[in-house]
């Protein structure tokens, strides 16, 4: 191969490429990915509280931190720590995270029985002013009339935590 | 207090059906690493996990598996430094300006499709604590990637590598590696510089620089006295060889602290280290079996355990796997082979280097768990590029023989003459 053709060869096979690189990093700055809740969460409110709630089932053998979240884009992995690890799935709507079985679903389904913790169903704003992330919301049982939506306010502590390892 | 019976319980297992599927693998001609990166995804939440669930917290309760995890990491530790002693920086001059362009190319092509996919990813898979760049430049470094020592080991199983084509490929992917590594290490940077950083950007950057300039200049001369005894006394003491231990896991500590991570001090160490053959082999002897037998399985058992291919869920997800696989294997493959027809190779040989090259083994499963540790890639996503880096291993051997059937390459190679024994060749034989 002579000089100038794998000079040649070089611009088109190697500069074009690098060019169009510049160029995609350029029109990828304008993109945008939904906000990061990934890691785990610490409940700001006594733990114990929960438990001894109408909600007992639900809520016993929680400890802090209190739940553990794995994001996919808007997707959700949402990994309660107690013994069992329970997971549900849960999604992100610009700051509005939703974790669950909808109650009102659930209801429609002709359900009273309260469940456990795979029944557990989250409704929480995210605040991203201040250093800490937070969530500020509600938790209720799916399909348990007696147990009324719980307030809640949650911390993040370890946003790396994002395979809820 | 780790619960040693559990660790000593998961390493058993995990041994066991490494060797057993790896050992059906080869009987479908694939290499054995291909084997043990599939039992690992076998022995995590994809199957076990999903089949026997009980039996899976038995085996692996999540409190242990950061022990497990340890374990792995020393194995993938020394690996990356028998990856940088196999690399031979003569492979990478000897070629000439068309290997450098091929190489080149083989690099810059799936890197800018990964790039280009990142466009379409980042929205949908990614969330705001990581910037646009820093994702797309990851999964450019991750497309490009070719593993260095499986492409060996399929190059000496075949008798390749005397060919022209195999020692293009030993070029082109030592190049690969090197390139790759240097990506992965800046975008490391930037991301940890954007923000979760415990380690300051100017104290990473610095150090980093002061760092390679003591290794190269300070600790290679001194090490090449061990490449000196071996050649005279055909071995190494056990002293010089606890102090070239010591050697690389201060390398891989000292990166971790610049805030990079630990492969990439291990992998400088090898690099760094004398290139004699006798030398490269003594160590390879000394550490391959153990590497390779016991601590690899176990990063393959942890990596199939951080991967859920049931994260993988819907058919959007699955369309997203297969564009992924179908964009890394256009960038390698289809890279790779223009750019070697470009340089004067015939379609058969291009072919070749492209399938060879489109291998990314256990390389793309190291660089994805840097990525998934800081967070640069989410878990499905991880999950699916490791299901890519399977099906480009897989296809590598079928699409060979393909392309380049047995037959045709023992008459290249009976023209060239025995040229077994090779650097190359010792390379290839232990490694995954």
């Amino acid at each position: 191969m002579s000089r100038k053709k794998l000079i040649a060869a070089y611009l088109l096979l190697v500069g074009a490429p690098l060019l169009g690189l510049l160029g995609i990093l350029r029109s990828g700055r304008h993109l945008s990915a939904p906000v990061s809740v990934g890691g785990t969460w610490n409940l700001e409110d006594d733990v114990t509280s929960l438990a001894n709630s109408g909600c007992k089932e639900a809520f016993a053998n929680i400890s802090q931190p209190f739940f553990a979240i794995s994001q996919s884009g808007s997707r959700l992995t949402f990994t309660l720590n107690n013994p069992e690890q329970t997971t549900l799935p849960g999604s992100i709507r610009q700051n509005t995270l939703t974790v669950g079985t909808d109650p009102a679903e659930s209801a429609h389904e002709g359900s009273h029985r309260c469940g456990g913790p795979q029944d557990i169903h989250l409704q929480a704003e995210l605040n991203l002013q201040g250093q800490q992330r937070e969530l500020t919301g509600t938790l209720s049982i799916a399909g348990c009339p007696d147990c009324p939506a719980l307030p809640f306010r949650a911390v993040r502590q370890n946003p790396l935590a994002k395979d809820g390892r | 207090m780790p619960n040693l019976a559990t660790l000593i319980l998961q390493i058993g297992v995990v041994i066991a059906v490494s060797r057993l599927v790896a050992m059906l693998f080869q009987k479908f001609q694939q290499p054995k690493v291909m084997g043990e990166m599939f039992a690992g995804i076998m022995l995590g939440p994809s199957l076990l996990g999903w089949v026997f669930p009980h039996l899976s917290a038995l085996i692996f309760p999540a409190s242990s598996l950061g022990y497990l995890n340890a374990l792995s990491q020393v194995g993938v530790v020394i690996y990356m430094f028998l990856v940088g002693v196999a690399l031979n920086p003569k492979s990478l001059r000897e070629h000439g300006h068309a290997a450098v362009l091929t190489s080149h190319v083989s690099i810059i092509v799936p890197f800018l499709l990964g790039a280009a996919l990142a466009l379409l990813l980042y929205p949908r898979f990614c969330d705001d604590s990581i910037g646009f760049t820093g994702f797309a430049l990851f999964m450019g470094a991750a497309m490009s990637i070719t593993a260095f020592p499986v492409l060996a080991r399929i190059l000496s199983d075949r008798g390749m590598v005397g060919t022209k084509l195999g020692s293009l490929a030993i070029a082109c992917a030592a190049v690969d590696d090197v390139t790759g590594w240097c990506i992965l290490a800046y975008i490391v940077v930037l991301v940890r510089a954007g923000g979760r950083a415990s380690t300051p950007l100017w104290l990473t950057l610095g150090g980093l620089v002061a760092f390679l300039l003591i290794m190269v200049y300070g600790a290679r001369p001194l090490l090449r006295r061990f490449g000196v005894a071996c050649r005279e006394q055909g071995q190494l003491s056990e002293n010089a060889l606890a102090l070239l231990v010591v050697v690389v896991l201060a390398s891989a500590v000292i990166t971790e602290h610049l805030g990079l991570h630990l492969v990439f001090g291990a992998f400088l160490a090898g690099v760094i280290m004398p290139k004699g053959k006798k030398f490269v082999r003594y160590v390879l002897d000394r550490f391959e079996t153990a590497t390779v037998v016991v601590l690899l399985p176990l990063y393959f058992a942890f990596t199939g355990l951080r991967t859920s291919v049931r994260m993988i869920q819907g058919a959007q997800m699955w369309l997203f796997c297969i564009i992924i696989i179908l964009v890394a294997v256009a960038g390698k493959l289809g890279g790779s082979m223009v750019a070697a027809r470009s340089a004067g190779s015939g379609w058969r040989e291009a072919a070749g280097l492209g399938i060879l090259m489109n291998a990314r083994g256990l390389m793309e499963l190291v660089i994805l768990n840097v990525g998934l540790d800081i967070g640069v890639i989410s878990p499905s996503l991880y999950s699916m590029m490791v299901v890519m880096a399977l099906v480009t291993t897989f296809m590598t051997t079928p699409l060979l023989e393909w392309a380049h059937p047995l037959r045709l390459m023992r008459q290249e190679i009976s023209q060239l003459g025995n040229e077994e024994g090779t650097y190359e060749a010792a390379v290839g034989n232990a490694a995954p």
